[in-house]
């Protein structure tokens, strides 16, 4: 059958045009998420600073032994000690120390700044000038002394570790916007003198890199189970530039996955319904070809014979610019900050063969809904005159899509008993099984709603209703084809913006819940030292400061996950540490600067090393009990439980002193100062004296201005979700398009028929307006059932309320958009169809 | 007219075999035919319990009023649709008692059909057309087989045509050459020459004629036509789903006037 399948597909190029743009954008999107997931699962970053080291040490992020291969947040720094133990391994030139820290210039924000013995590591070269060789000397990144218009022997301030410093430049380097001390001053200005972050390692000439890494490893003592510093070769070394990366990257796994299934849906959808209105518009000769003799079988494999053949086709051609696809998608993750700039897109062959493997596994499965229908065909109809449809539902459809809503509603009910932040991780899929399930029943249900509109719809529109409903009525099947396209489009775009919405406003609820303070203080410096606690609530008119450290912790269970020295699978796969948000806080005040409240004991006892976890990670523990932790970098500590907080769940955090947590992030800093003001105060001679206490780059932020900041971070991290709703509903619409296009071309022939019988085309036009509102009302109403289950339960595991969170134009837009969309393609098409006059009956 | 020479000669030496006698034998054989459409509450009964034999190397028109069932009776006979109750045999085998697929290979083997309209797949040439019944049956069409039956139906130079390029009389004559390849037990016919002007419908009647008389090949087919009728061994007339009469050598006023009659009838109900 392949051969007729081939003239078939050459004689009715423009049924199948349609078919083919679906399978091709869809195969697009699909491989291009390919590449997306294997960039996410390599987390390749290759080293950019540190690229001319083949073998960089670091210290260790992993959390060994645990299952999810947890990473520490903050950086865990090494010995300085430990680049001449390096550097004395055989077959190492040089071992070069790497120390970088945050840091501004007073005038032109925020930079980067390195030992400069590091710039070998890249290597930036000196353009100008001379390399720095003692205190108050600096050497700039030419890009930077351009943009802030700094030259040669000229000075300039620097906030860095929570003070301002002047310095000389003595040099300017090639190809770079960082800044660069001498080795002792970046110590003391990452505010860790004697500690380094990773260690570049230069080979000898002739030396292996694999065998000298090994040599380091056991120089460093580095092991499998992981204790010591981490030795890194290849991409991997991109992960001593930023101990950060891993998490990003972990984050582009799950959404590419989604986003990719996603797109295979709704192209199982898009085709199988282009596909089926092709096998309509030659619905007689399917007939005739039963009556000289085709089996089902025959036709079956004919109608997967021209599908495959364009998919095989649409796949090949998609193959080619999808990599550019997917690295276009990663640039604009990039852009919107969620993922690291270092972050490489890998589209290796694996995603290529993934990807166009589901996309062919998802045209298959359209052809075989196809398929199934048109080996329905029986004979008989070649001799009718008149090809009337039949019912075209079968038992298996029914039984696939009961299961489906039985899955949606499985899902919906997880949905609701989630926490709040992982309430979109089950939704989402939630809202793919309830399209599923909707397709499937679509016959029925598109059947049920255009019955009960019919009523309505004549009685508001006349002949042109009476038409349109008698049309719907008798051709079933075509109606649902034209439905799904506007449900499947209105049901993705509400179901995923409004999911969105609803965790933005779940956020930003929990973090105004948490926040009472009036005014927060920080600093362009990276951060204020502790004591400056104390300087601030000394002014007159501070009524409470407390510091407020974020970071991340892990509680560690009973028994440590990993014995050191046995790495063994079977050993590791224990009890988990739990993962937890951390915050530092100086305890004076609390009370009336955040609203933590203590369920048990008391917030003020929380003093030297001691915690207060949230209920329901503190459940089995008693007051004064000793908790085993694990900090930001790594740190083993063991804290006393002095308090349990009440909180939202999945918004939960737990609180150490800021004393404590301080050495164990980044900087050493605080990074904000939480401020209650006296009531009555003057606020703006608050304001002064609070920048005035005599720390650099200080500034002041209200809570209108704080809550702005806590959105737009927010925002960062809907970047990511708007684009991938963005790209699926677009191939939503554009099938939609598609699919309104085909249908209504398809009744050419009915359309000369009208006009001969004496129909205007006026009055075509009007009939088919009122088809077209049907369809979408059917296909509108579906789409808000689907948003609304899956809507519904995260409303309530989010927000405790069953409306969900987002403004409601959303809504009016949407509907508006999916009403005006079918509208005007429908009769767009019904006016080409309709140019050729009466007697073009093709 | 067209010399239906060697191809249809040879036919039914080796097709023949399968129903016993040859030449006094049935090619189809309705015995107690029932067809009801619908359901219980609206039924139709498209035939009325109808027995018929169609004997080897005859030429059938089977004719009767719109509605009368004589293109159901077709449909039966053919196996493109299965009666309500009753037996049909064809060639020797009892249809009723096969299943779909068993009818789609038997229809391929041993029947070919002539519709009166869109009976040309349009995307395949005319040398294709003809070859398709052999390529589902997963045959490839003898050496020269397509080439010669088309020459019979006087359509040797438009092997590469495509159905669009032809006129509706050449269409009719490749669909009668389709037919004609796979040297079927019956050829079924329904209003084949129904679109056709009067000079082109002759000439399609005058083609399949030939075929009965020069190579034995048996047809059936309905019409409203007496013309068409007219060119039969034997004229079958329906009304409501029941056999009304026969005409041995029918001529064109006398299935006239039976037509008139059934005519009156029916409207008289």
């Amino acid at each position: 059958m392949t051969g007729i399948a081939l003239r078939m597909l050459r004689f009715h190029k423009g049924g199948f045009l349609a078919s083919f743009a679906g399978l091709f954008l869809g195969a697009l999107i699909v491989v291009g998420c390919g590449g997306l997931l294997e960039t996410g699962i390599r987390a390749a970053a290759p080293p950019q600073r540190l690229a001319a080291a083949p073998i960089v040490v670091t210290g260790d992020q992993r959390y060994h032994g645990t299952v999810e291969e947890l990473i520490f947040p903050e950086r865990a720094r090494l010995d300085a000690a430990l680049t001449a133990k390096i550097g004395a391994v055989p077959g190492v030139a040089a071992a070069v120390p790497d120390v970088s820290f945050p840091a501004a210039l007073a005038s032109h924000g925020a930079v980067t700044g390195h030992n400069w013995p590091s710039a070998r590591l890249t290597p930036y070269r000196l353009a100008q000038g001379a390399a720095p060789s003692g205190p108050g000397q600096i050497v700039l990144g030419e890009n930077l002394a351009g943009r802030a218009g700094l030259r040669l022997g000229g000075q300039v301030e620097l906030l860095v570790h929570g003070t301002a410093e002047r310095f000389r430049i003595v040099g300017l380097a090639a190809g770079t916007g960082d800044v660069f001390v001498a080795d002792a001053e970046a110590g003391r200005l990452a505010g860790r003198p004697g500690e380094i972050d990773s260690v570049g390692v230069l080979l000898a000439p002739g030396a292996d890199t694999g065998r000298v890494a090994r040599a380091v490893e056991s120089a460093v003592g580095a092991t499998a189970a992981g204790s010591g510093p981490a030795v890194l070769t290849g991409d991997d070394r991109g992960r001593a530039e930023d101990p950060g990366l891993i998490e990003g990257t972990d984050d582009l796994i799950p959404l590419a996955a989604a986003f990719g299934s996603l797109a295979a849906l709704a192209m199982v959808f898009v085709v199988a319904g282009t596909v089926s209105l092709s096998i309509r518009q030659r619905e007689r000769q399917t007939a005739l070809l039963r009556a000289v003799g085709a089996t089902p079988g025959q036709l079956r494999r004919m109608i997967l014979a021209e599908t495959m053949i364009l998919a095989v086709a649409a796949t090949a051609l998609a193959c080619w610019p999808a990599p550019w696809f997917g690295r276009w998608l990663l640039k604009a993750f990039v852009h919107g900050g969620v993922v690291s700039d270092s972050v490489a897109f890998r589209s290796g062959a694996f995603p290529l063969i993934a990807g166009a493997g589901l996309a062919l596994t998802a045209a298959l499965g359209a052809a075989f809904m196809a398929a199934h229908q048109a080996a329905r065909t029986r004979p008989a109809e070649a001799l009718a005159e008149a090809a009337l449809q039949r019912r075209w539902f079968s038992v298996v459809r029914l039984v696939l899509g009961v299961l489906c809503l039985g899955g949606g509603a499985a899902l919906a009910v997880g949905t609701a008993g989630s926490d709040g932040p992982d309430a979109g991780g089950v939704a989402t899929p939630a809202a793919l099984v309830w399209t599923i399930a909707f397709g499937l029943l679509g016959p029925i249900m598109a059947r049920a709603i255009s019955a009960a509109l019919t009523r309505p719809v004549r009685a508001l529109s006349g002949l042109a209703g009476e038409l349109a409903t008698a049309n719907a009525r008798a051709r079933t099947a075509r109606l649902t084809t034209a439905v799904m396209p506007v449900m499947l489009a209105t049901g993705l775009a509400l179901s995923l913006t409004y999911l969105q919405t609803t965790q933005s406003d779940g956020a930003r609820r929990a973090f105004e819940q948490a926040q009472r303070a009036d005014l927060v203080l920080t600093s362009t410096a990276g951060g204020l030292p502790l004591d400056a606690v104390d300087t601030v609530r000394g002014i007159p008119g501070v009524a409470a400061a407390t510091a407020q450290i974020a970071s991340r912790g892990f509680v560690e269970p009973a028994t440590a996950p990993a014995p050191p020295g046995g790495g063994d699978e079977e050993e590791s796969a224990g009890p988990q540490p739990t993962a937890l948000a951390l915050q530092g806080i100086t305890p004076q005040g609390a009370d009336r600067t955040t609203a933590y409240r203590a369920a048990t004991g008391t917030l003020t006892a929380l003093q030297g090393d001691t915690i207060a976890l949230p209920t329901r990670y503190a459940t089995g523990h008693r007051l004064g009990d000793t908790i085993a932790m694990r900090l930001g970098d790594g740190t083993r500590t063991r804290l006393r439980l002095i308090a349990t907080i009440d909180a939202r769940r999945g918004y939960e955090t737990a609180l150490v002193p800021a004393a404590l947590l301080a050495p164990h992030t980044g900087t050493g800093l605080v990074p904000r100062i939480l401020i209650s003001a006296d009531p009555g105060t003057d606020r703006t001679a608050l304001a002064t004296a609070l920048t005035s206490i005599g720390h650099p780059g200080l500034q002041l932020t209200d809570r209108e201005g704080l809550a702005a900041a806590q959105q737009d971070q927010d925002h960062t991290q809907a970047t990511m979700a708007w684009l991938v709703l963005a790209v699926v509903v677009g191939y939503a619409i554009i099938s939609l398009i598609n699919t309104q296009a085909l249908a209504t071309a398809e009744r050419r022939r009915e359309f000369g028929l009208m006009r001969l019988v004496g129909a205007t085309r006026r009055q075509i036009l009007r009939m088919m307006a009122v088809e077209a509102s049907l369809v979408a009302a059917a296909g509108i109403t579906l789409g808000l059932l689907i948003a609304a289950l899956t809507l519904i339960p995260a409303g309530l595991s989010v927000l405790d309320s069953a409306l969900p969170g987002g403004p409601s134009w959303i809504l009016t837009a949407t509907v508006a958009a999916a009403l005006a969309l079918t509208i005007i393609t429908t009769l767009t098409a019904t006016r080409i169809a309709l140019r050729g006059g009466p007697d073009s009956t093709g | 007219m067209i010399g239906m020479t060697n191809f249809l000669r040879e036919a039914p030496a080796g097709d023949g075999g399968a129903a016993g006698a040859p030449g006094r034998a049935d090619a189809v054989r309705l015995t107690s035919v029932r067809k009801v459409y619908g359901g219980a509450r609206n039924a139709v009964v498209a035939l009325d319990d109808v027995s018929v034999g169609l004997r080897k190397g005859t030429f059938t028109a089977i004719m009767g009023p719109s509605g009368s069932g004589k293109s159901t009776l077709l449909q039966c006979a053919a196996g493109l649709d299965r009666p309500t109750s009753g037996s049909v045999v064809l060639d020797g085998v009892e249809l009723t008692s096969l299943g779909e697929r068993e009818r789609t290979r038997l229809r391929r083997r041993r029947i070919g059909f002539v519709f009166q309209a869109f009976n040309l797949l349009p995307a395949l040439t005319v040398h294709d057309n003809v070859a398709l019944p052999l390529r589902l049956a997963g045959r490839r069409p003898e050496r020269g087989a397509v080439e010669e039956v088309l020459e019979r139906v006087g359509l040797g130079g438009r092997l590469r045509s495509r159905p669009a390029e032809l006129s509706g009389g050449q269409q009719q004559r490749v669909a009668i050459a389709r037919a004609l390849i796979t040297r079927p037990a019956v050829l079924f016919g329904d209003e084949p020459t129904g679109a056709l002007d009067t000079g082109t419908a002759r000439e399609v009647l005058g083609l399949l004629r030939e075929a009965v008389e020069e190579a034995g090949q048996t047809v059936v087919m309905v019409t409203h036509d007496p013309v068409a009728a007219a060119h039969a061994d034997r004229a079958l007339f329906l009304a409501d789903g029941r056999l009304a009469g026969e005409l041995d050598r029918p001529t064109v006023e006398r299935v006239a006037a039976r037509m008139t009659r059934l005519g009156a009838d029916g409207a008289g109900r």
